[in-house]
């Protein structure tokens, strides 16, 4: 018996100690999940398709993602296909996140792994999908602290910081502080940090949270500096054009410093003195609104003054390059006889007109005429239109615009149902191309509805039923080949007489600048002067040319126009019942939201070319039907980056007698942003694969340790992709703001780097 | 006596030893290796009634993938679709098959196919340089409407 019992003991603690750390032992698959449905015998070796869902730096992802992909190369691709697709993060795709909606809809978890979709699973905390087995998740798990440390605080002012953290078994946490200054105290419950400071300079703090056995710490140090400026005035916002406008800032100082006034956002024109009296003569081009952000500093924190001045006239406008492009100055605007220019930032206006209606002409040397026909002035308010105003296609071609007429739909008609009607667009020798649209926004419909190389139009039918009820636009856009541009708006009144349910107000709006470096061109001026010349090159039939005139189909522009290379992508949730969305804007310093397009699926693209680096800009979208429109979504903003540009350094281009394991080296022009994401590579002269490639964060340089090189060979390389991220929503994982220096993925002849790809040769076998 | 008594006392200690290691220690990578090879052998084991074949061409700016679907069951498929994505091998642990792009916009639904029936495919992929960077791609049958999402089969695209 006694051997019994020890023979017991000594198997039991065998499996304990050598078996006893793993979970229980995950089931084998039932019948079920290894047969599908039970259907005919199948045939033919079958290939798994493993879809990893994941997130960038989640800790489980950094435990599966190793084991998954050792397992994949194990079984070969022609047995295993593994696929790794970021449910957030910086690597997500809409097409991505679909997939994963397509899998796991509403809450998610990650790692996700489908094998051949659900019909295997396995998910760490997901208990549901197909059916698949959980292994049991790991016990007394350490707890995270999850939020960011509030780093400056203003002297005698209480600090406050709210300590958030997690515990993935649910464990009750207690917060303590290690190293803290006199004074400052910790709810060890909640985790709220208070305290107030009597000292300026710099204070370390350790935060420590524990579940009881195990722990997590925050370190961070609290910078302490005096109180921030007030302002004491009130702006003046209306002026006179040409008459001289004047307000003085008046600010204190809590502390006594001494004050400074900058202008950040102005018209043009405007200053502002050591003592911050603002001077300002408005001009015609100044009609309408202008923003004004004033700083006040003490040299250590500042405080900002927005406000809008309003001038009142009859006309104002605003000439832009094309549809993406930037400002045009200096060219002249005729409207009734009288003329003007357009200033720096492309505005003109004009004082005073009779209520009737006008053609506005734009003209200037080297640029295409751009014509406004049939612009209403009336009731004393002030008329806003933006032309585009293309550089000419050939110097030499004529600049006469062509000249719309359309038939069917007039200004002023209320319109139901669905409507038809003609457009004939005439002009002296050719015509390029026609867009029709309604609610027309130049960055929006430049690019869609065109109708190359005719000169006379039926209008699509238009459904007046996927338009609110009320004031709506039809706009009609003409260019002849040498980019001479005609417009014609006509203001309609939608009336179909119905009633129903608005749609629900749209979520989750995600508004993200994206700043293009020089070396990219994938939307700009340049990529779409590219596809349309490449469109005429591989169909010349699409545009008939005029006997003696040609395209140079060489000049293929590579990259951005140096003053187009900003833009905003704006998401929000798709809303039932919708037919389209309004999106709506303002500047920092501006106090209205102005309607800035229309579009009938989740996303937007804002090219405005008053976008401009380092100036915050804020959105709102709502959602519309035939019913009306919803409520508009709470403000969500951005504020681009500058660009993001980069050098190669070493080795050099020609450089020889290069180490095997050379040190690649990189310089930004300017860092920017929070992050720095680099994919560099190496590739032998000639051959078809990367001898090696990698990514690196937030490094400008590494030393290669892939594939051996070869001795006396001659190597390429390169920094393929370059993105800079600034700081996420916090509320979700994604970019408020990205800028990117490359994209060869995305351009033929694309490059990361302002002056590679560099050129070496290795060491021979006896250096 | 003293021995008897300490034996049952011994045998008790060990299988609490047992529960507290199990009940408190993380699994170990080798368990989840098992785990998730184990679904792949599931899936393995269940053959294929979807044989799929495909010849990739590329320029420097465009590449064209195409190929035959064809149903080597005995009984008809229905409700599928052919789809693919590309990637590519970032070089580093932890994430290295990223993908770059799912063909949602192109994907071909296929109502029916009957027993050793064929359909041709093809998905053409603009401004993308296959060979110089290094692009890799898979395309796949899916039932999407199916309750378990299956992948009927897959093949690689280098």
């Amino acid at each position: 018996m006694k051997k019994l019992f020890l023979l017991l003991f000594i198997i039991i603690l065998s499996l304990s100690l050598f078996n006893g750390c793993s979970p229980a032992s995950p089931p084998a698959p039932t019948p079920s999940e290894s047969e599908g449905e039970g259907e005919e015998e199948p045939t033919g070796d079958r290939v798994v398709l493993v879809e990893l869902f994941n997130t960038e730096g989640c800790a489980a992802s950094k435990v599966i993602n190793p084991i998954m992909e050792d397992l994949a190369q194990q079984y070969g691709t022609d047995k295993v296909i593994l696929l790794e697709e970021a449910g957030w993060g910086k690597y997500t795709t809409s097409e991505v996140q679909e997939r994963f909606d397509c899998y796991v809809p509403g809450s998610k978890h990650t790692p996700f792994i489908a094998f051949n979709g659900l019909s295997q699973t396995f998910s760490e905390g997901v208990s549901s999908g197909g059916g698949g087995s959980v292994p049991a998740p790991p016990a007394n798990r350490a707890p995270t602290i999850t939020s960011t440390a509030v780093t400056t605080t203003t002297l005698e002012v209480e600090y406050t910081y709210d300590v958030d953290a997690t515990d993935p078994d649910g464990d009750i946490l207690t917060y303590s502080l290690t190293t803290k200054p006199i004074d400052m105290t910790i709810n060890s419950s909640s985790g709220l940090i208070t305290w107030t400071p009597t000292a300026k300079g710099d204070f370390d703090v350790v935060i420590e949270v524990s579940d009881g056995s195990l722990t997590d710490t925050q370190s961070f140090t609290i910078s302490v500096v005096d109180q921030p400026p007030v302002v004491t005035s009130t702006p003046i916002t209306t002026a006179t054009v040409g008459v001289e406008y004047s307000y003085d800032v008046d600010a204190t100082d809590p502390d006594g410093d001494d004050l400074y006034y900058y202008l950040i956002v102005s018209p043009t024109g405007m200053a502002i003195d050591g003592e911050g009296s603002i001077s300002w003569t408005p001009t015609a081009a100044h009609i309408s609104d202008n923003a004004v952000v004033v700083e006040v500093s003490d040299l250590e924190l500042s405080v900002t003054q927005s406000f809008t001045i309003t001038i009142p006239g009859s006309l104002s406008g605003t000439v832009i390059s094309d549809a993406s492009g930037s400002a045009v100055e200096g060219s002249t605007v005729t409207v009734d006889g009288t003329t003007t220019t357009t200033d720096a930032q492309g505005r003109f206006g004009v004082a005073s007109l009779s209520d009737g209606t006008y053609d506005i002409i734009v003209t200037q040397s080297g640029r295409a005429t751009s014509k406004v026909q049939d612009v209403q002035i009336a009731d004393g308010q002030t008329t806003i239109v933006s032309l585009v105003q293309k550089e000419v296609n050939v110097p030499e071609w004529e600049t006469d615009p062509p000249t719309i007429s359309v038939t069917g739909i007039a200004e002023g008609d209320e319109l139901s149902g669905t409507v038809s009607g003609s457009v004939t667009v005439t002009d002296a020798l050719d015509i390029k191309y026609i867009f029709i649209g309604a609610c027309y926004i130049p960055t929006q419909l430049e690019y869609d509805f065109a109708y190359y190389g005719k000169s006379n139009i039926t209008l699509p039918s238009l459904d007046t039923t996927l338009f609110p009820n009320g004031d709506s636009q039809i706009t009609v856009v003409a260019y002849d080949m040498n980019y001479n541009r005609s417009q014609l708006t006509l203001n309609v009144t939608i009336n179909n007489e119905n009633s129903g349910d608005v749609p629900a107000m749209p979520t989750d709006l995600w508004p993200c600048s994206v700043t293009l470096g020089e070396g990219v061109g994938f939307f700009s001026t340049g990529r779409n002067e590219l596809f349309d010349r490449i469109g005429i090159k591989e169909n010349p039939d699409i545009i008939n040319l005029p006997e003696g005139r040609s395209i140079d189909l060489n000049a293929v522009i590579n990259v951005a126009d140096p003053d187009s290379n900003l833009f905003v992508e704006i998401d929000w949730s798709d809303v039932g019942g919708a037919t389209g969305y309004k999106i709506y804007r303002k500047f920092e310093g501006e106090t209205v939201y102005r309607l800035i397009g229309s579009t009938q699926i989740s996303e937007f693209c804002d090219a405005d070319p008053q976008l401009s680096v380092g100036r915050k800009t804020y959105y709102q979208v709502s959602a519309f039907n035939a019913f009306g429109k919803s409520e508009k979504t709470p403000a969500e903003w951005t504020t681009p980056l500058p660009k993001f540009n980069l050098n190669l350094v070493s080795p050099t281009d020609g450089a020889s007698g290069v180490s095997l394991t050379p040190a690649l080296q990189w310089q930004p022009v300017e860092v920017v942003g929070k992050y720095q994401h680099y994919d560099w590579y190496i590739i032998g002269k000639n051959d078809s694969y990367y001898t090696g490639y990698g990514t690196v964060e937030n490094e400008t340089s590494i030393v290669y340790d892939d594939e051996p090189l070869q001795y006396l060979k001659v190597y390429e390389w390169n920094i393929d992709n370059a993105i800079a991220f600034d700081d996420d929503y916090g509320t979700f994982i994604e970019f408020r703001a990205i800028s990117i220096a490359g994209e060869m993925t995305s351009l033929p002849n694309g490059t990361g780097s302002l002056n590679g790809a560099f050129e070496f040769t290795t060491q021979s076998e006896s250096e | 006596m003293k021995t008897n008594k300490l034996i049952p006392l011994l045998l008790v200690l060990s299988l609490l030893i047992s529960c507290l290691l199990v009940s408190f220690a993380a699994p170990r990578d080798t368990d989840y290796q098992a785990t998730l090879k184990a679904k792949i052998d599931s899936e393995l084991a269940k053959g294929a009634k979807i044989v799929i074949t495909a010849t990739r061409s590329s320029t420097s700016t465009s590449t064209t993938i195409s190929g035959t679907v064809t149903n080597v069951s005995s009984s008809t498929l229905t409700d599928l679709v052919i789809n693919g994505m590309t990637l590519k091998n970032r070089g580093e642990m932890g994430f290295n098959y990223s993908v770059l792009d799912v063909f949602n916009e192109d994907k071909i639904s296929i109502n029916s196919l009957a027993p050793d029936a064929s359909l041709n495919y093809t998905f053409t992929l603009e401004n993308i340089n296959w060979v110089g960077n290094v692009i890799h791609g898979v395309i796949f049958v899916q039932a999407p409407n199916s309750t378990d999402k299956e992948v009927l089969q897959a093949i690689y695209v280098n």
